[in-house]
């Protein structure tokens, strides 16, 4: 089940009851993100009403995301290489970053596409969960496959990881910011994430 | 019963709001209204008609003669006679009638052995047009799919012809803005990799549009005649089905009609030899006669012993024997025949190789192509994760845009192999189709 762009955010809320299973929890993802403004014209900015809705539909986004561990799996052993306080700053910067280029676009992506939601493949825990999500494009006649990799913790269904046609984009983070490092070091890879931070940020998609 | 559906299809084809015809409904609708096959079906009806030219030997013939001329006036007998014919009253008619009716009773063979020549040369037409029938369902086909071919690539076209054009808008104002991150040189590739799709748009427009038309043709419909089809992109690979490659073969051998044209063309053959062989027999046949004159101007004799030809009734029966003699044309006829008896012995050889031959490389064809499109899609596959996963990086500030144009230029070059390799599929079905027989 795929609930269509206009879900009232009260909706929203309910399917995003964290209590829900793993499949329940991706269609409320799917449906959250659909919910997200965008601009339809690049010159124009969104009015105030859909940045304050923007607002209340990031928070939600933000509740099925387990943010904290994703970007520390996606730093990995590079921690050792930033000071404290810089890896704090890069590691909210880049929850920024993912936030502002994964809400919005995602749900433009999922709205042109054709979903078939399963759950995925049983992992070894019954804290752990895979949701299989097919996305068959119009424009494109070939299949998809997400992988939303689901944990429970304290009774809460996140998202840790997402798979695509099963290769990690957490693990495909993690490659790309040792390649950064190795080249221009941890400077290097703070200035090109804060770069893209504040490019997005003049998107301008949600009040300050 | 699959011409009937074919003829109803055919009529509802040209009907605006038909419902779109699927491949095999082309196919109908080509077996009832395509010109190939009326031609080769035109050529049944001439060997038919050659057939009972060949059976009228059977059936009585009736020749007459009758006339009306002028006679001047002739009286008198033998001896002492007056003719008269100055003035115009000395004129008058003169009716002549001759029949001749004759019914053959005995050919000595030879007009049944022409008989069954004839019959088989019709089964060879019939066969021809099962053969016709086949080569008019391949090529169908291979529009039909050729069409789908073309559309196939142009959501994806359409797809990256967006891509690249925002890539380049935004790739400009970074340009004007003066940011570093893109240089004149990385507009330009994105300017030609836009003109580049462009030209691949065009094409497959193109070539939809051609395969259109000449499907049209082969259906046998008017160019202006509207036609609706079923899909607007190759479907997908149906699930694999073990061929047996011998069970084909001897399948083959029970459906080209390349065979039923050799059986029945070297029955032909022989009867038609036969047949010249007889040539110079006689016809046994029963014929009777009338001949009947009649004319006032002239005095009839009642004299049985005086021949008057222009008063006269004379009758009767007979049964006798007709010679037809030219043995010098039955030889070259008889030598025509061997040569054809020659030519079948000869395509029988070829068909016997050359029939198996054709569905082993249709079938492998089908095997090479199925394996071909898996291996394909392997790479469509892998080119999107590609594409999906320079995407991410790009957008995060942690790519460039150059590896998601390379990604995007795989993907293209990918999915237009994938779909190659799916229309090769779908074609080499359809010649295994036609080498087998169905």
């Amino acid at each position: 089940m795929v609930l269509g762009h206009a879900t009232p955010l009260l909706l929203l809320s309910f399917l995003a009851g964290t209590a829900a299973d793993p499949v329940t929890r991706t269609e409320a993802l799917v449906a959250t993100f659909k919910a997200v403004k965008t601009k339809t014209n690049a010159a124009a900015p969104l009015s105030d009403a859909d940045r304050k809705q923007n607002g209340a539909t990031f928070a939600l986004l933000d509740d099925f995301f387990d943010f904290d561990r994703i970007t520390n799996d996606a730093i990995g052993d590079l921690k050792s290489r930033f000071a404290p306080d810089a890896l704090k700053q890069f590691l909210a910067n880049f929850k920024d970053v993912i936030r502002l280029v994964a809400y919005p676009n995602s749900g433009a992506a999922l709205a042109k596409a054709k979903l078939h939601l399963k759950a995925g493949p049983k992992r070894d825990t019954a804290t752990q969960a895979d949701v299989d999500m097919t996305l068959r494009g119009d424009a494109d006649d070939s299949d998809t496959r997400v992988t939303f990799h689901w944990e429970q913790r304290q009774g809460t269904w996140r998202i840790y990881d997402v798979s695509f046609d099963g290769s990690s984009l957490v693990k495909d983070y993690r490659n790309q910011f040792g390649r950064i490092v190795d080249k221009d070091k941890v400077e290097g890879l703070t200035s090109k994430v804060k770069k893209k931070l504040d490019e997005r940020r003049k998107e301008d998609l949600i009040l300050p | 019963m699959r011409i009937a559906i074919g003829c109803v299809l055919a009529l509802s084809a040209g009907t605006a709001g038909a419902a779109p015809l699927t491949a095999d409904e082309c196919v109908a609708v080509a077996l009832a209204k395509s010109a190939k096959i009326e031609e080769a079906a035109a050529k049944v009806r001439e060997y038919e008609a050659r057939l009972a030219e060949v059976e009228s030997v059977y059936y009585p013939k009736l020749q007459a003669v009758a006339y009306v001329a002028p006679m001047f006036t002739l009286s008198g007998d033998a001896t002492h006679f007056e003719r008269r014919y100055k003035s115009s009253k000395d004129w008058g008619p003169y009716t002549h009638l001759q029949a001749l009716l004759a019914q053959p009773l005995y050919t000595f063979g030879r007009a049944e052995a022409g008989e069954v020549a004839a019959a088989e040369r019709v089964e060879v037409e019939r066969a021809r047009v099962r053969e016709v029938e086949l080569a008019v369902a391949l090529e169908v086909r291979k529009l039909y799919y050729g069409r789908l071919l073309a559309l196939s690539m142009l959501p994806a076209l359409d797809a990256a012809a967006a891509t690249v054009r925002e890539a380049l808008e935004r790739g400009e104002e970074r340009y004007d803005a003066g940011t570093g991150e893109v240089s004149q040189a990385d507009l330009m590739k994105l300017t030609y990799g836009r003109s580049e799709i462009a030209k691949g748009q065009l094409e497959a427009q193109y070539g939809a549009t051609l395969a259109a038309a000449a499907l049209k043709q082969a259906m046998g419909l008017a160019d202006d005649q509207p036609l609706a089809l079923a899909d607007d992109r190759l479907p997908d690979l149906p699930g694999e089905e073990p061929l047996s490659v011998p069970a084909l073969v001897a399948e083959s051998a029970r459906r080209r009609p390349e065979w039923r044209q050799i059986q029945h063309g070297r029955r032909a053959v022989e009867s038609l030899a036969l047949a010249e062989l007889r040539a110079n027999y006689p016809v046994l046949f029963a014929a009777g006669q009338l001949t009947y004159d009649w004319t006032p101007m002239r005095q009839d004799s009642p004299n049985p012993y005086v021949y008057d030809a222009y008063n006269q009734l004379v009758g009767g029966v007979a049964i006798g024997l007709l010679f037809n003699l030219d043995p010098a044309l039955a030889a070259a006829k008889a030598r025509g025949a061997e040569a054809l008896a020659a030519e079948i012995d000869a395509l029988d050889r070829f068909a016997a190789t050359g029939i198996p031959l054709r569905v082993r490389k249709a079938a492998g064809d089908l095997q090479r192509a199925r394996r071909l499109a898996e291996l394909s899609a392997d790479g469509v596959k892998a080119t999107k994760k590609w594409m999906a996963f320079a995407a991410t990086q790009y957008l995060t500030g942690l790519g460039d845009a150059r590896d998601l144009l390379e990604g995007l230029v795989a993907y293209l070059s990918a999915k237009k192999a994938a779909y190659q390799a799916s229309y090769e599929y779908f074609v080499s079905r359809a010649a295994l189709d036609f080498a087998v027989g169905h």
